[in-house]
């Protein structure tokens, strides 16, 4: 709890809620997918 | 590693279920961050180096050691796309 309120101060609301909304998730290799909306 | 990675370009973010969707106009691209990525996107705020933001992962999952290469990974990926610098 105290490193989830160490990461979601960092932003503001609403994307704060959002956020903590990483609650309950396992650590998974972080991922990004990226694609042209072309 | 020194650099302080922080938020790049104007994208909408839309949190789902499961990540994050980033539209970037600038560039009309879509990313999709699963859930531990949205966590490095969002700490790349220009305060914590690559190796602080793989220790709050760490902290923050409860793992063994710091995922070193998986966030220094991400970065270079986000780094990639214009998202972070």
């Amino acid at each position: 709890d105290k490193v989830i309120d160490k990461v979601v101060e960092e932003v503001d609301e609403p994307r704060r809620s959002a956020l903590r909304k990483i609650v309950g998730t396992a650590f998974v290799v972080p991922t990004v997918a990226s694609f042209s909306m072309d | 590693m020194n650099e302080r990675p922080r938020h790049l370009s104007e994208v909408e973010i839309n949190p789902v279920a499961d990540g994050y969707v980033l539209y970037q106009p600038s560039r009309d691209r879509v990313h999709f961050l699963n859930a531990t990525a949205v966590v490095v996107y969002e700490l790349c705020t220009g305060k914590h180096t690559a190796d602080e933001i793989a220790a709050m992962v760490q902290q923050a999952y409860e793992l063994e050691a710091a995922p070193t290469a998986e966030v220094a990974a991400c970065l270079d990926n986000l780094r990639q796309e214009g998202l972070v610098a």
